[in-house]
């Protein structure tokens, strides 16, 4: 059998995780703070008996895009996005996750939390509030009250975003490829949230290519078959 | 690719609750006291189809995720003021700046409204348009003359027979210190969720509650365009997910025909 055949396959299977991953994109296109995940094709090289070096093609990766989403006001001063690089730091079951958007709320014993009750990390640690409503956020993140600050919602940075890796509900997780968090000054809007940066055109756009490649791909299945078929029909007579 | 069409669903299901949210912003965009409320997504798990490896030739790679959609997150409560529309009429308030006027149900549960188009029961008690009694209490002999509320929330009348001023009952305003926790309840009414120890009771004008306008009614805050192009930019997020099914759909017909 030609080895064609089994690259053009590897080729329609990468089309089909590539459609899931542009669904994923089109179905958050209004999740506050997503980032757009992108996903790029790699060559594989396989090695076997009859076909040395066979080259394949599957997905190499995925990762998040990094364009800034506009940043919609909403007019709830507890709302806080970035502009420009930078995360809000949340404390989960799993560790310290990122986020891009935040919106703060005060458990009854003064933790300050987000919308899903984890944990706002602050200069030091978790911040403790008696009263939230008198607080104001600063461009810097700083929580002031009457002139006073109180503490810093804790900003941190990773050398590459795009190695970050999404783990649902509005969080990102550093990974080996990202590097570890460290402590940056973000600007921080109050009264805003950023949206999420999926570009529904380019999404569209993807859509429509990756459905004509896997057509040209089935054609090309289907090709190599009736080759085939001639072939043995050739034989035959 | 079935995984596509479920994700494409969720989409789906999360614009349809966001034009649902809209529909009722709109249905009361002439509803005294009316709060708008904006649904609001979050990115559902994520899949990994190949884990992270390191690589000689790229250095480490990432694997491959594949999420697998959105859901809503919440409908919050936008409370900024409407604004404000005389009336003229005596038993017309509204609030201007924070706070809450509080209602007994007639279970026996406290509610909470902005709404402050008043009327007198039979006995004179100020109670809501919907009939539910205004706390603390206040009582309107008969046979007055105008009734007047301070912006303080002192209620007092002017006796017709020796023009002498009397103070009747003083209204009293109700916050909270994280007013997502009201529930809207309907009939503009709000609930508290979770713990009552929250609130503060306090008298309209001083710090941190606002002021009564009487004659004035606090209109819905709903932004009918703002509202149109959440709809429209609803819809076409829908149309896009309802694209991703038929693709989804049409690649596995192609997947289908092979031979």
């Amino acid at each position: 059998m030609a080895s064609g055949i089994y690259v053009a396959t590897s080729g329609a299977v990468a089309r089909q995780n590539q459609l899931e991953i542009v669904a994923n994109n089109l179905a958050n296109v209004d999740t506050d703070g997503f980032r757009e995940q992108q996903v790029s094709f790699q060559e594989v090289l396989v090695d076997e008996v009859d076909a040395p070096n066979r080259r394949m093609v599957a997905l190499g990766r995925t990762y998040g895009s990094q364009r800034q989403g506009s940043l919609k006001t909403t007019n709830n001063p507890r709302d806080l996005a970035i502009e420009g690089t930078g995360h809000f730091v949340v404390g989960t079951e799993s560790g310290q996750q990122l986020t891009r958007a935040l919106t703060l709320q005060l458990s009854p014993r003064g933790d300050l939390q987000d919308a899903f009750g984890r944990r706002v990390f602050g200069e030091t640690g978790p911040i403790i509030l008696d009263d939230l409503e008198s607080v104001r956020v600063d461009r810097r993140g700083q929580l002031v009250r009457d002139g006073e600050v109180l503490d810093r919602i804790r900003t941190v940075d990773v050398a590459n975003p795009s190695g970050l890796q999404p783990t649902g509900l509005g969080l990102q997780q550093p990974t080996q490829e990202s590097g570890g968090p460290f402590l940056v000054e973000a600007q921080v809007v109050a009264g805003a949230l950023e949206s999420s940066n999926v570009n529904a055109l380019e999404s569209m756009v993807q859509l429509v290519q990756l459905q004509r490649e896997y057509q040209t791909l089935s054609r090309a299945i289907s090709s190599y078959r009736e080759a085939e078929e001639g072939l043995i029909e050739a034989a035959r007579s | 690719m079935t995984r596509a069409l479920y994700t494409a669903a969720t989409g789906m299901q999360a614009q349809q609750l966001k034009i649902d949210v809209i529909a009722n912003n709109l249905a009361n965009v002439n509803t005294d006291g009316f709060k708008k409320s904006r649904a609001t997504f979050q990115d559902l798990v994520y899949q990994t189809l190949t884990t992270a490896q390191p690589d000689a030739g790229t250095g480490t790679v990432n694997g491959i995720q594949v999420g697998l959609g959105s859901r809503p997150q919440s409908t919050a409560r936008d409370f900024r003021e409407g604004s404000l529309r005389n009336t003229g009429n005596q038993l017309d308030l509204a609030i201007t700046g924070e706070g809450f006027m509080q209602v007994r149900l007639p279970s026996g549960e406290v509610a909470y409204t902005r709404n402050g188009a008043l009327s007198l029961d039979a006995e004179g008690r100020l109670r809501t348009q919907q009939g539910y009694l205004l706390e603390p209490e206040v009582v309107v002999p008969p046979e007055v003359g105008d009734l007047s509320i301070s912006p303080e929330g002192v209620v007092s009348v002017r006796t017709e027979a020796d023009n002498e001023i009397i103070e009747l009952g003083q209204l009293e305003l109700v916050t909270t210190v994280n007013k997502s926790a009201f529930e809207g309840i309907g009939e503009n009414l709000y609930r508290l969720e979770g713990d009552s120890r929250d609130l503060l009771i306090g008298t309209p004008g001083t710090e941190g509650f606002g002021r009564l306008q009487q004659g004035f009614l606090e209109g819905s805050n709903v932004q009918v365009v703002e509202e149109m192009i959440a709809m429209i930019s609803g819809q076409r997020a829908y149309e896009a997910n309802s694209r991703v099914i038929r693709t989804s759909d049409e690649m596995m017909q192609e997947t289908n025909r092979l031979r």
